[in-house]
């Protein structure tokens, strides 16, 4: 009887700490995710905080780009207030067409100033790149341990579900024209 | 002819020369040697003929031992008789004209590869120690250096290296266990990385740093042969791109040894898994082909590693400023 005993004290225990070891790597995980996503944001931040000053350098050259313009500082204006990633990279879409625009307006390409502004972003789109692969790999993990037997039984317990990854819209992968 | 052969030709004749041309360092003749073969053969191919025909199967081989025991005994006889007066002499030679090789073709090798590699020594175990490949918490390692080499600069080192671990039982009694054995590369690169990446085989080596994080590459090839640890997940995926991720995979598929690297500061280390050793001598064949071959393809491998890191950080760091 005694034996009985110490075996269900032994088993309730190591059930213990199995349930509090899978919410804890459950926690890691998926701060994981929300600490590569927060990086995101800082270098879509980063990049966004350029917007003013390039529209203002783009301007003088391409007069007639004036919807562009406004499109690009409307997108920042509401990343700035939702935060999403969805929003983020659609304003990252239009500050990458405003950059493309020295391929219709040569001269840009000898404007200093321009070039300082593009060297910047392209420093920060790599970095951008870079960090958008780490948040996908961090959600590839933590989506292996949610539908993986047995820890989906705990990710259910806990309410933990697949979280969505990073995913280029349509329009990115297309490629870019180039008007030589 | 390929650059191998050529490399290889110009080894041999340089030291075939050294040995005014004598390469035959067999302790009896080829006559003796046919002979002795022939006395062999004979009438073990009658035996087993018999074998097959007869139905006394023990007589048979009762005879078999009774052929090998006389054949021992010839062989001892003519070895005596028939020695040639020079064996001992080209037995010295060789073993001068071995530890010549291992001193001056594997430099040969070397400096067709590296600037002006001379023998010398540095400090093995801190580099390794530092680079991670020591076991976290494994304190008793040995290391057994056979030989290293320093480039001109000092800024290129290499080591042969046996690498184990020795554990002691509840009675006292130690035994040891080989965790490495091949060569060991420290770089001292002219770029700096702020970060330190591991891109390794051995998964339960890192995984064991509290301070390095695993992360897993968007490559699926590559995720089958190494798993990367770091402490700068974004700066890492920066330098380690799908481009270098195709490389360094293709890499480790045509290499003829596997191989894992650790970039730290601007250090870089780099073990190659060779189970021979690099200049390894054979002592049937002073200078195999083969062995000087493999020797140029890990060298290789080195040189391409090297090149990988320099060429992903000009690309990916260097020139978006």
């Amino acid at each position: 009887m005694e034996n009985v005993i110490v075996i269900g004290i032994i088993v309730i225990v190591v059930l213990i700490i199995m349930f509090i070891a899978e919410r804890n790597k459950f926690i890691r995980l998926s701060n994981n995710i929300r600490n590569s996503k927060s990086s995101i944001d800082v270098y879509l931040k980063q990049r966004f905080d350029l917007i003013p000053n390039l529209v203002e350098t783009v301007k003088g050259y391409a007069k007639h780009e004036e919807q562009l313009f406004k499109d690009v500082v409307e997108a920042r204006n509401r990343y700035n207030q939702t935060e999403s990633i969805k929003d983020g990279m659609e304003t990252n879409n239009d500050l990458n067409r405003v950059i493309a625009l020295k391929e219709d307006y040569p001269e840009l390409k000898a404007n200093e100033n321009f070039l300082d502004l593009q060297k910047q972003l392209s420093k920060m789109e790599s970095q951008l790149q870079a960090a958008r692969r780490v948040y996908n790999s961090e959600v590839n993990v933590y989506n292996n341990a949610v539908m993986s037997f047995p820890s989906n039984l705990f990710a259910m317990l806990y309410g933990y579900r697949k979280e969505n990854y990073f995913e280029a819209k349509e329009e990115e992968k297309e490629n870019v024209e180039i008007n030589l | 002819m390929s650059k191998y052969d050529e490399v290889y030709e110009q080894i041999k004749k340089k030291y075939y020369d050294k040995l005014d041309g004598e390469n035959d360092f067999s302790v009896l003749d080829s006559v003796t040697i046919k002979f002795l073969i022939a006395l062999l053969l004979i009438p073990l191919v009658v035996l087993i003929v018999r074998l097959v025909a007869s139905e006394k199967i023990f007589l048979e081989f009762l005879g078999l031992g009774i052929i090998i025991f006389v054949f021992a005994l010839m062989s001892l006889i003519i070895y005596v008789f028939m020695r040639r007066d020079t064996a001992g002499k080209e037995s010295d030679q060789y073993l001068k004209f071995r530890s010549k090789y291992v001193n001056t073709v594997g430099i040969d090798l070397l400096n067709y590869y590296f600037e002006n590699v001379q023998f010398g020594f540095f400090n093995i175990e801190e580099g390794y120690k530092k680079a991670g490949f020591y076991l976290k918490g494994t304190n008793d390692f040995v290391i057994h250096d056979q030989w290293s080499l320093v480039n001109e600069n000092e800024n290129t080192r290499l080591a042969n290296l046996s690498v184990g671990k020795i554990t002691q039982d509840e009675d006292g009694n130690k035994s040891y266990h080989n965790l490495f054995n091949g060569t060991y590369v420290e770089v001292d690169m002219d770029i700096l990385f702020d970060f330190k990446i591991c891109v390794c085989l051995n998964h339960e080596l890192y995984s064991r740093m509290d301070y390095l994080e695993e992360l897993e590459m968007d490559y699926s090839l590559f995720e089958k042969f190494f798993n990367v640890f770091t402490d700068d997940k974004i700066s890492s995926m920066q330098l380690i791109n799908s481009e270098f991720l195709q490389d360094i995979t293709e890499l480790y598929k045509t290499s003829p040894c596997k191989f894992d690297l650790v970039i730290d500061g601007n250090k870089l280390y780099i073990r190659l898994y060779i189970a021979d050793n690099l200049f390894n001598v054979s002592k049937l064949d002073p200078i195999d082909k083969n062995n000087v071959i493999y020797d140029m393809k890990c060298l290789e491998t080195i040189k391409e590693i090297i090149r990988l890191v320099h060429h992903y950080y000009d690309t990916n760091f260097l020139e978006i400023g």
